[in-house]
């Protein structure tokens, strides 16, 4: 009888797939192999590139930790793929364990063409054990088995204490200069550098990028902040948090009901945690009480900006990358700017503490995997920055009523102060002196009182678009539903009783009727239209789409003003990051402009040109007409708020465009006569693609 | 629509003013109720009714409860056409579509205006199943409503006409935006339009499942995939996928 026992075998091609196509990045993998360190209780773990500029360079990690024997390495680090976290041990260092299943070691053992593992073990540090792996055996081997590992032990001489060295060696590529700085930011971040902890686990890399970087973190600029949030998460679920000023002294505290606002103010399902955000005002007046710069800060926060989060101790990678904004902090900025802290002017992190296996990490350590509790500590977080953002703008508001009451009082006092300034100049002096202050008195009070109009205006304005919004829904849902339906039924009831004579009698002041309620279904849709909560959303913005939605929509009213309308749209669908409801402002204050200039000229025929051209990565729009073009100003003034040639004008619609142009990253110009003889404007407009 | 609307049997006689009526499948139609918190807006449908040869009974305000106010119209009324805002002066201590969708409960007829408003849509969406005949303040006429009630009734009889008939299918989870007021979520339904991207409410999904809902999550739902438009969309018989455990 032949024997027919076998067991599963393994291609050496599995090896690839499971290390670099399961952990594709440097960092990521060379990362694995210093959470060993931590794992081993190593104080430090160092990481040296050598000759890594070229190929064949060599990689070297070496730690203080506790060090492996030949079962350690045998049944230990070389086992792949099995979870070897157990989250009720202890390290002797008291750590929770990191935990690995060995893929991201795999990964990173081989990116060079051998690895070599020397190891001391802490109770016989005078011994070495030493495991040489040559990949390029497995690359002739048919089978993963078929290559033979062994581990040789020998005695040191000058004896030394324990730990382990991996190298690396002849790697298969090269480390670029991005992979270096990747590296040493995940290095410096892996262990909370922002913590206080002298025993802590401390990674080093020898390398310049790193040098640099460590040196900023240190710096910590913690005490710069303006504000500390600091949300605590309990292990019953409720939560709890403070704000602190830059001195330390309390600004907010609140409990658990008022951070979880929904209703029955859910507990959070999650693990214990800490959340820590340190949010700075980014100006030199704030910083000129400060030790350090603005300029300082903003580089720091440049590196380090962001919420981290770390498990146990150790960060999880990506959260708080460079593009990783978990919390959608920028979201909401963006959405409600005041107030709001983004991940350029906020450091933070999230420390969570369990041992439950409740947040489990994704195996290609991508992050957590999402479940419930990695949501609810996600929800913890946001919650607390919903609370913070909600106190300060109670703060602003405050803020902003002291100062009604109390900016008035120190002009005066300073005027007080200069006055006297100036008495006690030489008298031959006095006299310029106080020609130039009364000069400068003139020119400020007309500033304000262009603000003043300016603040009135958006005001005025706000509440129109407000009231406009109402009266638009009022009258489309019942006089306008009305008058058409009735005049519908008019048009039926008469056509059955009058048969032919209805189109000789009736059917032409019907259907006047019925054409002009059309006419106000539009006017109350584009109100609706632009207020339409969808536009303001930030998202991919297709400009030709909107310039043609916006020209539809008008559609009636061009018809009944005679306005003939000339689109000329580039090729493609160029397209940019913004909101929909930036692109319609312009789009829509440059027709109504058009529209209500039209009033002032007698032309057989009006026209608006819009056409678009796209030129070094931006969108061209030109907006034409043959109004009277600009005249009364100077066309370089068309954009301030409140100035206008037309009675009754509110001189706001272009200094929006403006706005809405400047937000969106372009320039806008105006030109008193253009192609078609009257105004001209041309928006630019940087694009992502077309 | 168009096997539908022949089905749909037409009889008003010149001759016998008072038999106004509608036949639809068997069922007689002839006695409408009109529901608008605008008295204006209530007479304008009233005439509208009356030129499909049927009586109008414009429902006066304010209206009960809103079992009571089924009961009664059921005995009152053959049919039933309401506005979706009811609230004004008030009106009614509910919304045109619980209305229409108890209406329907009860085997009534009823066809919901509304103006498509997203923030309306929002508000309507989960009554969708209830609501056959949802029609655009702008194209009501006589021909649209008795379509509208014949929808109903075809539905009554358990033969949905083909956009209203419901499918499992997949749903994905594109965005969600909790701070929102009402909170909503975004979805892709590949097998209705891998393209449109469709804005939901977040309570369209049973509360203890909202928090799966998330970025990139799917699940399965009855969909009537043969809707034309996004709003007429309904979802119902959620799937969700068995939580795995964590290592």
């Amino acid at each position: 009888m032949t024997d027919t026992s076998t067991s599963l075998r393994f291609s050496p091609d599995i090896l690839r797939r499971l290390g670099e196509e399961l952990n594709p990045s440097l960092d990521q993998s060379i990362l694995e192999l210093v959470k060993n360190s931590f794992d081993a209780s190593a104080r430090e773990c160092t990481v040296v590139l050598r000759n890594t500029e070229k190929m064949g360079g060599t990689i070297e990690i070496s730690d203080d930790g506790d060090g492996m024997d030949a079962e350690g390495i045998i049944n230990g680090w070389l086992i792949l793929g099995r979870s070897g976290r157990n989250p009720e041990q202890r390290t002797r260092l008291n750590r929770v364990p990191a935990g690995s299943k060995g893929l991201g070691r795999l990964a990173a053992l081989r990116l060079g063409h051998s690895a070599t593992l020397r190891s001391w073990p802490l109770a016989a540090p005078q011994r070495e054990f030493l495991l040489t792996i040559d990949w390029s055996k497995y690359d002739a081997a048919q089978v993963v088995e078929e290559v033979p590992l062994s581990v040789e032990g020998s005695t040191r001489k000058n004896g030394g204490s324990s730990g382990t060295v991996v190298t690396i060696d002849e790697l298969r590529a090269v480390v670029t200069r991005a992979e270096v700085s990747r590296l040493a930011r995940a290095m410096i971040l892996l262990a909370d550098p922002f913590g206080d902890d002298p025993e802590g686990f401390r990674p080093v890399l020898k390398a310049s990028e790193f040098s640099d970087l460590e040196k900023l973190v240190k710096a910590r600029y913690f005490e710069d902040a303006e504000f500390h949030l600091s949300a605590n998460l309990g292990k019953d679920g409720t939560a709890r948090a403070i704000i602190t000023d830059w001195k330390g002294k309390t600004l907010f505290s609140a409990k658990h009901a008022e951070i979880s606002t929904g209703p029955e103010h859910p507990k959070y399902a999650s693990a214990e945690a800490q959340f820590d955000l340190w949010v700075f005002i980014l100006n030199k007046a704030t910083f000129s009480t400060r030790t350090s710069s603005v300029e300082e800060v903003r580089e720091w926060l440049g590196h380090f900006g962001g919420v981290h989060l770390y498990q146990n101790g150790l960060r999880v990678s990506p959260y708080g990358n460079p593009g990783n904004d978990w919390l959608d902090m920028n979201l909401r900025r963006a959405r409600s700017p005041e107030e709001r802290p983004s991940t350029n002017t906020s450091i933070g992190r999230v420390s969570t503490f369990e041992t439950g296996g409740r947040l489990a990490q994704k195996t290609d350590r991508s992050g957590f995997i999402e479940n419930d509790a990695f949501l609810e500590l996600k929800r913890f977080a946001n919650d607390a920055l919903e609370w913070m953002a909600r106190c300060r703008m109670k703060e602003a508001l405050k803020r902003r009523a002291s100062e009604r009451v109390e900016a008035p009082k120190r002009t005066v006092k300073a005027k007080l102060e200069i006055k006297e300034a100036i008495e006690r100049v030489p008298a031959p002096k006095r006299r310029a002196i106080k020609q130039a202050f009364k000069k400068y008195e003139v020119v400020r009070e007309k500033e304000i009182k262009t603000l003043r109009k300016e603040v009135q205006l958006y005001r005025t304005l706000s509440t129109a678009g407000i009231t406009a919004a109402t009266f638009a829904h009022e009258s489309a849902g019942n006089p306008i539903k009305a008058i058409d339906q009735a005049a519908k039924s008019i048009e039926r009831r008469a056509r059955k009783e009058l048969g032919d004579r209805y189109n000789d009698t009736l059917a032409e002041p019907v259907e006047l009727i019925i054409r002009s309620t059309d006419a106000m279904k539009v006017l109350g849709n584009v109100t609706f239209s632009l207020l339409d909560h969808e536009k303001r959303r930030a998202s991919q913005v297709e400009i030709h789409e909107i310039i043609e939605s916006v020209v539809k929509t008008y559609e009636p009213f061009f018809k009944e003003r005679d306005v003939e309308v000339a689109a000329e749209l580039a090729g493609g669908k160029p397209y940019l990051r913004g909101s929909k409801a930036a692109i319609e402002s312009i789009v829509t204050n440059f027709l109504n402009n058009s529209l209500v200039w039209f009033e002032k000229v007698q032309v057989k025929k009006y026209k608006i040109g819009i056409r678009t051209e796209v030129a070094n990565g931006n969108l061209r729009i030109r907006f034409d007409d043959n109004g009277p073009g600009i005249e009364g100003i100077d066309p370089d003034d068309v954009w301030l708020a409140g100035e206008t040639t037309r009675p009754n004008g509110t001189g706001l619609g272009l200094t929006i465009v403006h706005d809405a142009v400047k937000d969106l990253g372009g320039t806008v110009k105006a030109q008193a006569h253009g192609d078609l003889g009257g105004a001209s404007f041309m928006v630019e407009l940087p694009i992502l693609g077309k | 629509m168009a096997i539908l609307e022949g089905l749909l049997s037409w009889w008003s006689s010149p001759f016998l003013e008072n038999e106004m009526a509608l036949n639809i499948f068997g069922q007689t139609i002839s006695r409408v109720k009109v529901i608008d918190d605008d008295p204006t807006a209530r007479q304008a449908m009233a005439f509208t009714i009356t030129d499909a040869d049927l009586e109008a009974l414009p429902a006066e305000g304010p209206l009960p409860k809103l079992s009571t106010f089924v009961t009664s119209t059921k005995k009152q009324a053959d049919a039933v056409v309401s506005d979706h805002r009811l609230k004004k002066g008030h009106y009614a201590t509910f919304n045109g579509a619980e209305a229409v969708a108890e209406l329907y409960n009860a085997h009534c007829p009823a066809v919901l205006c509304t103006r498509w408003s997203t923030a309306d849509i929002d508000a309507i969406r989960q009554y969708i199943p209830f609501i056959p005949s949802l029609i655009s303040i702008d194209e009501i006429n006589p021909d649209t409503i008795a379509t509208g009630f014949a929808r109903c009734i075809s539905e009554f009889n358990s033969a949905p006409v083909p956009s209203r008939r419901a499918w499992r299918t997949l749903v994905r989870v594109e965005s969600v935006e909790t701070s929102s007021k009402p909170a909503l979520f975004y979805v892709a339904i590949p097998g209705w339009d891998s393209k449109e991207i469709i804005r939901l409410p977040l309570d369209l999904i049973p509360s203890r499942r909202r928090k799966l809902i998330r970025p990139g999550f799917r699940f399965f739902a009855s969909v009537n995939k043969g809707a034309e438009q996004p709003e007429a969309l309904f979802f119902t018989n959620f799937e969700f996928p068995i939580k795995s455990k964590s290592k």
